[in-house]
């Protein structure tokens, strides 16, 4: 275990809103080319720190950071980091489908060429079309890529978002609650989806569905008022955690 | 059931706890069996080596009522972490119930065939195995009526002097039997009865077992010492 250098290492991480404390003391460390799962009750913390890894919490006024957060051995709260490179590292998927209103062709190619990562169109094209394969949509839009990406169904609508994060090659994925909004064929499809991103990228899934967590994570870290209670093997924190309160909640007993 | 707190959902524990009233039903039944196998041995009573017989249809069907239950609270619930031990180890439980019924309806099947047979010499041997598996399996269906996963060591430990006792046994009889012929045939009965009252202690530990797992998530129970034949 400790022979591996993890991906993202949060160390003494405290984050507020205002005066008030969202985050506690955390340490942790993520591994690499692995799944990571975060559960915990609403308003326990895990987007909150789910976004401090790209930094999303930067257009939160109010919010404020102290401790470290690195990926690999860049330090993310550093004054000198470039944003905009870090979040073409760490990519992020939300909870609700959100394309652009763009085609669907444009809304996978946006990042690629904002960020200059294609010398030309016949380049761009191979980047759109890798991504939508790999996002397991390729088949389905091939033909449409020039109708506009909120033109399809909410399901297709997420794994092209899961494309889009994936063009500009990111290291990181984060995704906060990606099947919410899903039926279970359209979540079966993105948890297929992560299984086979997850040998080239590193993934953080925030999910309110334990038997998704544990279908698609390698490790969970659940959460309780800020503070991490438990981190481990997905296998053991759903079979036999630990701490009571783990158990507690994943077995629908808290109060 | 073993997990310190109620769940929020009243239906989730009630279906639990019907599960294993279930269960508890179950062990009543089977100790209720058991109890009367001594006495339909010890009497040479064909009626109750009948009923007994009979009864285990009940426990068949329980079982069966016990897959059901908790293949719908699998569907409906998917259990994590203790609940789903605990369902898993209902499983098992049950499934270890169902061979003891079975077990004990063999005995009573061979004690039906003994009774023409004069077999006083034996029958103090046979009584002591009866009372220390039942012995062993009351305590093994208090572990589980209290989940009581200490009280499992001692189950395990309790096996052995049954493991003994059923050796020992054995070896007499063999050689009582290969110096007298008219023995052959109630001897090979009563080697079967005394086996089958072996297994009835094995299962007894294996319910022990279940329940320990069901507390900690060990599978593996340690090693049980084995007497060397
Ligand atoms: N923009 C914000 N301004 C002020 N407080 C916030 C803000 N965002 C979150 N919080 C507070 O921080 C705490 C953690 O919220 P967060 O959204 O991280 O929780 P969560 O675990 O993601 O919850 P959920 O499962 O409901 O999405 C909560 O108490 C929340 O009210
Ligand atoms: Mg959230």
């Amino acid at each position: 275990m400790s022979d591996i250098k993890p991906k993202i290492s949060v160390s003494n991480l405290n984050v507020f809103y205002g005066s008030k404390q969202a985050i506690f003391d955390i340490n942790m460390s993520i591994n690499s080319k692995e799944v990571t799962a975060f559960i915990g009750p609403s308003g326990c913390g895990k987007s909150t720190l789910l976004r401090c890894f790209n930094r999303m919490n930067d257009l939160i006024d109010i919010c404020k950071i102290n401790g470290s957060i690195k990926l690999d051995d860049l330090e993310v709260y550093s004054k000198k980091i470039d944003i905009v490179r870090l979040r073409t590292r760490v990519g992020m998927v939300f909870q609700k489908p959100n394309p652009f209103p763009k085609s669907i062709y444009d809304n996978v190619a946006y990042g690629p060429k904002i960020h200059g990562l294609c010398k030309d169109v016949s380049e761009l094209d191979g980047i759109v079309e890798k991504s939508l394969q790999s996002a397991g949509l390729w088949e389905e839009v091939k033909d449409r890529l020039h109708e506009p990406g909120t033109g399809i169904s909410g399901g297709q609508q997420q794994r092209l978002c899961i494309a889009r994060a994936i063009a500009t090659n990111p290291e990181v994925i984060l995704m906060d609650e990606p099947c919410s909004a899903l039926d279970p064929i359209a979540t079966a499809k993105v948890e297929e989806l992560i299984d086979s991103l997850k040998k080239n990228f590193t993934i953080i899934i925030v999910t309110h569905n334990m038997q998704q967590a544990a279908r698609v994570s390698q490790k969970t870290a659940f959460f309780h008022l800020g503070a991490l209670i438990e981190f481990g093997n997905t296998d053991k924190v759903f079979t036999s955690p630990e701490k009571e309160k783990t158990s507690d909640y994943i077995t629908g007993r808290f109060g | 059931m073993i997990g310190s707190h109620d769940h929020i959902s009243t239906s989730f524990n009630n279906e639990l706890s019907n599960l294993n009233e279930s269960l508890l039903e179950m062990g009543r039944i089977l100790e209720n069996m058991y109890e009367k196998s001594i006495i339909a041995f010890d009497q040479k009573s064909e009626d109750a080596s009948r009923e007994v017989i009979l009864n285990d249809k009940k426990i068949d069907d329980l079982e069966t009522s016990i897959i059901n239950q908790i293949q719908m609270l699998i569907a409906k619930r998917q259990p994590m972490g203790v609940d789903l031990r605990v369902l898993v180890g209902c499983t098992r439980i049950a499934g270890y119930m169902e061979r003891i019924g079975d077990l004990i309806s063999s005995v009573n099947k061979r004690n039906i065939i003994l009774i023409e047979h004069n077999i006083e010499n034996e029958k103090k041997d046979i009584v002591d195995l009866f009372s220390s598996a039942m012995k062993l399996f009351k305590k093994s269906l208090d572990c589980f009526a209290r989940k009581d996963f200490k009280l499992a060591e001692v189950v395990r430990k309790q096996d052995l002097d049954i493991d003994k006792q059923y050796k020992h046994f054995f070896n007499e009889l063999l050689e009582k039997m290969s110096n007298e012929s008219k023995l052959v045939v109630p001897g090979t009965h009563m080697l079967f009865i005394a086996k089958n009252l072996e297994r009835i202690g094995d299962h007894a530990t294996n319910i022990a077992d279940s329940i320990s797992y069901m507390a900690t998530g060990e599978v593996q129970a340690p090693d049980r010492p084995k007497i060397s034949e």
